[in-house]
């Protein structure tokens, strides 16, 4: 079975603030802040790019069990399905 | 404000060099009469009334006197941003202008610099044009001295003003500059010098790029007159570069240019400018500006430049 990758776009990029993360999308000339939580689900799925390893970080990050833990990315994704490329 | 940028020719070979003058730049593009003419006329319909020079090294332009020539005709005053190593003829024509037409801005080589080569020069610039010459440095690395400049101007009795800039990371090219985590060591300094100059009443004013936190808070009753020119940067200054393109600035000249136009005035160029500016502006150049009480209030978080640099994008 192929493993299941993810990536920026091209075009996105980020600063690591304080309180959170800016993303930046070149193309259309945007940015947009992300605060923590969310922003720490960002950091780990922007740096790896295999759904897996980020899923087993992020659910140890956040203490949430495997489903939950699925559900709370997969939301996450959702709104930022714009800024992430998926493979598998 | 507006700078016009004669030439990328220099005689000098400055590291953090903005204009990419220094290093390897083998370009020598130097600006046309008639391109000089149309950026009066675009000076008049901005309603600016001073020409500032740059380069480069604007004194190298085989027309600078001319230059010179027509802007005063005009009626501008002149603004020479140079580094000093001025040509005998070019110097004794600068001496003999008016004191109320020209003001010179040197950046000046550290008495102590291992390589001072043009020093003497520098020197004999400072000895012939005296009230007219304000010293200046740009500032690179944090272990730089700042007390000279104060000699300077007690020596060749010089315009009582130091003019202190950061030198800021040009997008896309490897130039030294002044790292952001340096910025409070040199706001030490910077103190320093205001110590010294305070008995002179010597002024001392910012270029961009300097930003409030920079220095202690039980300093800022000190430097409350520096601190208006703090944390306001990255408006575009606007730069007309000899081939006839308006940038932001020069750390910004990989980012964004706009050819001159016959119908453009300063303001319609900034408002472009900014606009393409706007998504790196929500943030500072520390991941803590956010968080900071004077972000978008008395500052707007620093060098862009660099802050294009922390989102590690391609930004073009
Ligand atoms: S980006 Fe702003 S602070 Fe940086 S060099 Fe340009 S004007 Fe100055
Ligand atoms: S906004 Fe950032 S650069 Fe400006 S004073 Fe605050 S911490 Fe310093």
């Amino acid at each position: 079975m192929q493993t299941a990758t993810i990536q920026l776009k091209q075009g996105i990029g980020y600063a690591i603030e304080e309180n959170g993360v800016t993303i930046l999308n070149n193309r259309l000339h945007k940015s947009e802040f992300i605060s923590y939580p969310d922003a720490a689900i960002w950091l780990v799925l922007a740096r790896n790019n295999d759904l897996k390893v980020s899923q087993k970080m992020i659910s140890a990050i956040l203490n949430l069990e495997k489903n939950k833990c699925n559900n709370y990315i997969n939301s996450c994704l959702n709104n930022w399905k714009n800024y992430f490329l998926f493979n598998g | 404000m507006a700078n016009l940028s004669l030439t990328d020719k220099c005689n000098k070979q400055c590291t953090y060099c903005f204009a990419g003058s220094g290093n390897n730049n083998t370009n020598n593009a130097f600006m046309t009469i008639d391109l000089f003419q149309t950026a009066l006329n675009y000076l008049k319909r901005s309603g600016i009334k001073q020409v500032r020079l740059l380069g480069g090294e604007p004194t190298l332009h085989p027309n600078f006197v001319n230059f010179v020539d027509i802007a005063l005709e005009n009626n501008f005053e002149i603004m020479l941003f140079t580094n000093g190593l001025i040509n005998a003829k070019t110097l004794k024509y600068l001496h003999e202008l008016p004191l109320g037409k020209l003001k010179v801005l040197m950046n000046t080589i550290h008495p102590n610099e291992k390589n001072n080569s043009g020093q003497k020069q520098q020197e004999k610039t400072m000895k012939l044009l005296g009230k007219k010459l304000i010293v200046g440095v740009n500032i690179f690395n944090e272990s730089q001295d700042l007390l000279y400049l104060l000699d300077y101007i007690q020596k060749y009795q010089l315009k009582n003003e130091i003019r202190l800039g950061i030198a800021h990371p040009i997008l896309g090219k490897q130039n030294a500059y002044l790292h952001p985590k340096q910025y409070k060591t040199i706001g030490e300094k910077v103190l320093a010098l205001k110590i010294k100059v305070m008995k002179y009443n010597t002024s001392l004013t910012f270029d961009c790029g300097f930003v409030p936190c920079m220095f202690a808070p039980e300093y800022h009753n000190i430097l409350r007159n520096e601190l208006k020119n703090t944390g306001k940067c990255c408006e575009p200054i606007l730069d007309l570069m000899p081939n006839g393109k308006f940038i932001s600035c020069y750390p910004l000249s990989n980012f964004h240019s706009m050819n001159i136009k016959e119908q453009s005035t300063s303001n319609e160029i900034k408002q472009v400018f900014n606009k393409q500016l706007e998504p790196y502006k929500l943030s500072g150049i520390f991941p803590y500006c956010k968080t900071c009480s004077l972000f978008n209030n008395a500052c707007n978080g620093g060098c862009i430049s660099y802050r294009i640099q922390r989102f590690k994008i391609e930004y073009q």
